[in-house]
């Protein structure tokens, strides 16, 4: 948990001006609150209960969104947030690494374990990224299912009931949105 | 990239979602139908399927996972626990990879029972990982009614694979035939159902590696399935796998591995077809082909790589005399140590053990004692040499050895040929060797014919033999037209060498014969049969499968002549030879009883029909279990019966049997359900008015159609003839016009010269009276009704279904019927 609110936001302005190594410090913070987060709504949650954000999330939010105050209105929008924000968390964090060597000293997290597997699938997540934003533009619906299972491995089950879809028309749109995706990231 | 707008994406998704719950052969045709026209779309949705093929594992491991370390602790699922859609019931069993558990639906109206496997805590690591998603992509492939299918998969809530599968409850196979005491003849029959089911896996590019009895079991309907193609990988030569033979040393289980499989060296179908042979040991001698004590490591290992095995006969007990020859040669061929000396396939295999169970000459032969020498010489290059000196010293140039030399070789070229032949002629289909491109069996078998005429111009017996084989395979695959050449010259090449009273020349006439009545040529096929049976009469050979085979097929075409008391008279020869022959428990006996039930049946004696069904039935039921597509063959027919009998209650039970087995025998999506399914509707709509019933029976038989058989095939065509039929029933013309339209267009194509055509017209014509369209109605009807009444076979209920809709149509147009008195044999409107 976030025991040092002031480092945190120390932090997040160095991320935010453009320092990854502030990211990586930042991300043993922010995966614990996220996962106690996710473990209040699905493991142990209370149906139609409002969570009031930890601060660090909401912080890391309003940096990302620019806006004052986070009251969230329900799991679906916790979960789209989280999905957006471990988006961005990741791909800024590639696009840094491509630049710069890897700071020593710095805790082995979470994140370098998601990026390492990324790294191991060949993929390149800034180019997925793009690829991503373009199919938000076409179907925003499909794209953000590709977020949450890509970015914060919500199950098939999970989403569908997040979006208040069905399972079957989670898994279809996620077939197509990976042929999709693949076909854009190894194109000309 | 193309410019796509939102719309269009929603379109091109849905053709691609259609596109992927097809299988690949029937895109095409589904593609054509969905895009119709529309090139760009089909390009489009092209692109993207094409991505399929190299899409591996594409975003399938999440970068992050909320849950995953998070239940990293947990112990173990206990009952009642959830893995996604599934509810834990209990823990069933351990394997290599994992726990297996019993699970069901965690909710939702799905009946039925699931095996639930989830990789082994602790083994997570990344390689058991990638061998589970290997299983998973090849298994969902995998749909044959002898493989548990795999219906599901994905991870568990602390990020484990895990996969759900058909739960077989059974015996493991060699546990099966001890406990039921199976003859040898029933056990084979059990083979070569795990052949097929091992040569359609081999077909679909997967090679199971982990054959053993644990892993195939018998289910009380004694039916084989095979579970967990645990190490079973797609030998895909485009991608190269080091770790391949590494992984197939640490994963196999040692006593059911082959040669190679032990040194570490390619794993091919050869090695499956090696294991088979292994099984098919332990069937017949109850040991395993390395002696009765487990063995371990080095003297396995030798064992295997170096000792030949005993013949079974020699180890089998009382069963030694039944073994002794063909099955001793059949299982040493399947389990030679080197593996082009094996079956080419396992359906080789199978057809082997069918061959000796028909009584026909098997292609195994026993090594021969040059093939013998050979070996050893090149095992022991230096001895060899001083050896044969020396026995050339000793003992000359003897009139023993020619004649042994000869014999050997005569023997060689003949088996070297048909080996030699088949294997070149079926390289193809070894996964192993495709390289990507895609060989269809009609490929293969062209191929094949082709040669046996270029290269065995001068063993003019093996030619004929060959060809009739052949043609026996072009006939199974419907190829009618490619089959009789092959048939035909096979006859006359043996003519010529044998002459006109050979039972050989008999063997095919009588092939040539049931290729003829195939194609529809009764006419043709009598003489050829008459023949057949003479030359056996005149040989002393009545008291044989062949002969009581040739009288039920004459039978059979005197049925269909509507000689019946002829026909019955031949099926009871042919059934009481076959007691004598096979004695009364054989399927062969029940399918004479069955014909003797259809002569009766035809003759309107329903009693005496329904003892022989009963019989048939009953049977049946004992030799196959009770859930068997046999079984459910039999039931129709007792479903016809009963309903020709006026029996409607009795009629209406059994179709219902018949499709809720078929159902679970065969699937959701089968074919054969398909059909059931309409019969049961057109029984609810004709004789039970039951329109309402009908209605969701006829839409289910589409769907399955559309899957299974395509838009074009004329099944389909009638299930939609049929649903519109009742939908115009109803009053419901509008939506029963596109479909009858559609029945039409089908038939049209696929059919033209049946009446089926004439009966979806007059349905189309009906839907458009019915909606006031008289003008375009008219020729429709009145068409249909002057072409079903010229039909001499036809169901006497449709010509009045289409004459009624005739004068309907005139009735509502308020004119009167052309060249008929407006009073005669009107019905109301429909």
């Amino acid at each position: 948990m976030s025991e040092n609110p002031a480092e945190v936001t120390q932090l997040l302005q160095d991320w935010s001006h453009g320092d990854p190594a502030a990211l990586e410090r930042l991300m043993p913070f922010v995966f614990d609150d996220l996962r106690q987060m996710a473990r209040r709504y699905f493991l142990r949650e209370s149906a139609g209960h409002t969570l009031q954000p930890t601060a660090l999330v909401s912080e890391v939010y309003l940096r990302l969104q620019g806006q004052r105050e986070i009251q969230w209105q329900n799991r679906e929008q916790f979960f789209a947030v989280t999905a957006l924000l471990m988006r961005r968390i990741l791909v800024d964090y590639a696009k840094g690494r491509h630049t710069q060597k890897r700071g020593e000293g710095v805790v082995k997290v979470p994140l370098e374990k998601a990026f390492n597997l990324a790294e191991a699938q060949h993929l390149d997540l800034a180019a997925l990224d793009d690829a991503l934003s373009r199919l938000a533009l076409l179907d925003p619906r499909q794209s953000r299912i590709v977020e949450l299972r890509f970015f914060t491995g919500l199950k098939h089950e999970e989403i569908a009931e997040l979006l208040g879809i069905s399972v079957t028309t989670v898994k279809r749109e996620w077939n197509t949105a990976r042929l999709w995706l693949h076909r854009e990231l190894s194109g000309p | 990239m193309k410019t796509v707008t939102p719309e269009r994406w929603q379109q091109v998704k849905t053709v691609l979602d259609g596109a992927l719950e097809r299988r690949r052969a029937e895109r095409d045709a589904y593609l054509a139908e969905a895009c119709r026209g529309d090139d760009e779309l089909r390009g489009e949705v092209e692109s993207l399927l094409a991505s399929e093929e190299v899409l591996g594992d594409f975003i399938e491991e999440p970068l992050f996972d909320l849950h995953r370390e998070e239940r990293a602790g947990e112990a173990a699922p206990a009952a009642g626990d959830r893995i996604e859609a599934y509810r834990i019931v209990r823990e069933i069993g351990h394997g290599g990879m994992g726990t297996v558990y019993l699970a069901e639906r965690a909710e939702g109206q799905f009946e039925g029972r699931f095996a639930l496997k989830i990789i082994r805590r602790g083994m997570d690591t990344d390689e058991v990982v990638e061998r589970f998603r290997a299983e998973r992509r090849i298994l969902t492939r995998l749909d044959h009614p002898n493989i548990a299918r795999v219906l599901d998969g994905g991870s568990t809530a602390d990020g484990r694979p895990f996969f759900v599968m058909e739960h077989v409850e059974g015996r493991p196979l060699d546990e099966f035939c001890d406990a039921e005491g199976l003859s040898i003849p029933a056990r084979l029959g059990l083979f070569l159902e795990v052949c097929s089911a091992v040569h359609f896996a081999h077909q679909n590019l997967v090679v199971h590696r982990d054959l053993k009895p644990a892993n195939i079991l018998v289910t009380r309907a004694g039916a084989p399935k095979l579970l967990d193609f645990g190490i079973s990988k797609i030998l895909d030569p485009d991608r190269t796998e080091p770790e391949l033979t590494v992984l197939g040393r640490r994963a196999m289980t040692p006593l059911w591995a082959s040669p190679e499989q032990l040194r570490g060296e390619q794993v091919t179908t050869a090695s499956d077809v090696y294991v088979l042979g292994a099984l098919l040991y332990l069937l017949l001698t109850g040991r395993s082909a390395y002696g009765a004590p487990p063995m371990e490591g080095e003297a396995l290992f030798r064992s295997v790589c170096d000792v030949d095995p005993q013949r079974p006969s020699e180890v089998a007990g009382p069963a030694r005399r039944l073994l002794a020859g063909d099955l001793d040669n059949i299982v040493l061929k399947a389990m030679h140590k080197e593996p082009p000396r094996r079956y080419a396939s396992a359906e080789q295999l199978a057809a082997d053990v069918q061959r000796h169970l028909e009584g026909l000459p098997v292609l195994a032969r026993p090594d021969t004692a040059w093939y013998r020498v050979g070996k050893f010489a090149r095992r022991h290059r230096w001895g060899v040499g001083v050896a044969a000196l020396a026995l050339v010293a000793i003992v000359g140039f003897s009139v023993a050895m020619t004649q042994l030399w000869r014999q050997a070789v005569r023997e060689k070229v003949r088996a070297e040929a048909v080996s030699t032949f088949l294997k070149e002629a079926f390289e193809i289909p070894d996964p192993s060797r495709s390289k990507g491109e895609t060989v269809t069996a009609r490929e293969v078998l062209d191929q094949g014919t082709a040669r046996i005429s270029k290269d065995l111009q001068d063993q003019p017996e093996l030619r004929a033999t060959l060809m009739d084989t052949m043609g026996q395979v072009y006939r199974g695959l419907g190829l009618f037209e490619s089959a009789r050449p092959l048939q035909e010259e096979s006859l006359a090449i043996r003519r010529s060498l044998f002459g006109n009273r050979d039972l050989r020349v008999a063997e095919s006439l009588q092939n040539l014969a049931v290729l003829r009545r195939e194609m529809g040529e009764d006419a043709a096929a009598e003489p050829l049969l008459q023949e057949a049976l003479e030359i056996q009469r005149r040989e002393g050979a009545t008291e044989t499968l062949d002969h009581a085979k040739a009288l039920n097929d004459l039978a059979a075409l005197l049925e269909a002549k509507g000689k019946l008391d002829a026909a019955e008279v031949l099926y009871r020869e042919a059934l009481d030879l076959k007691v004598r022959l096979l004695g009364r428990e054989h399927e062969d006996v029940a399918r004479s009883l069955k014909n003797l039930g259809g002569v009766r049946h035809a003759k309107r004696d329903y009693a005496g029909a329904e003892r022989y069904y009963l019989e048939a039935l009953a049977l049946r039921r004992k030799l196959l279990g009770a859930d068997h597509p046999e079984v459910a063959a039999t039931l129709s027919n007792l479903a016809v019966l009963y309903e020709d009998r006026g029996d409607l209650a009795g009629a209406e039970d059994t179709y219902r049997e018949v499709v809720e087995m078929r159902r679970k025998l065969l699937g959701s999506t089968h074919p054969r359900l398909a059909r059931s399914l309409s019969n049961l509707a057109s029984f609810l709509r004709e004789k039970r008015g039951d329109l309402k019933g009908a209605e969701p029976l006829l839409r289910e038989a589409l769907a399955i159609a559309a899957v299974s058989l395509g838009p074009q095939h004329p099944d389909r065509a009638v299930y939609l003839r049929n649903l519109a039929s009742v939908l115009l029933d109803q009053g419901r013309a509008a939506e029963a016009e596109p479909l009858a339209r559609e029945a039409v267009a089908v038939l049209r194509q696929a059919s033209p010269t049946s009446w089926r055509v004439a009966d979806a017209e007059s349905v189309l014509g009906g839907s458009l009276a019915a909606e006031g369209r008289f003008a375009e109605a008219e020729p429709l009807l009145v068409g249909a009704v002057e072409a079903l009444a010229k039909e001499p076979e036809i169901d006497a209920r449709k010509v009045e279904e289409a004459q009624a809709r005739v004068a309907a149509l005139y009735r509502a147009w308020g004119r009167p019927a052309p060249g008929r008195s407006p009073s005669s044999k009107e019905r109301g409107p429909a």
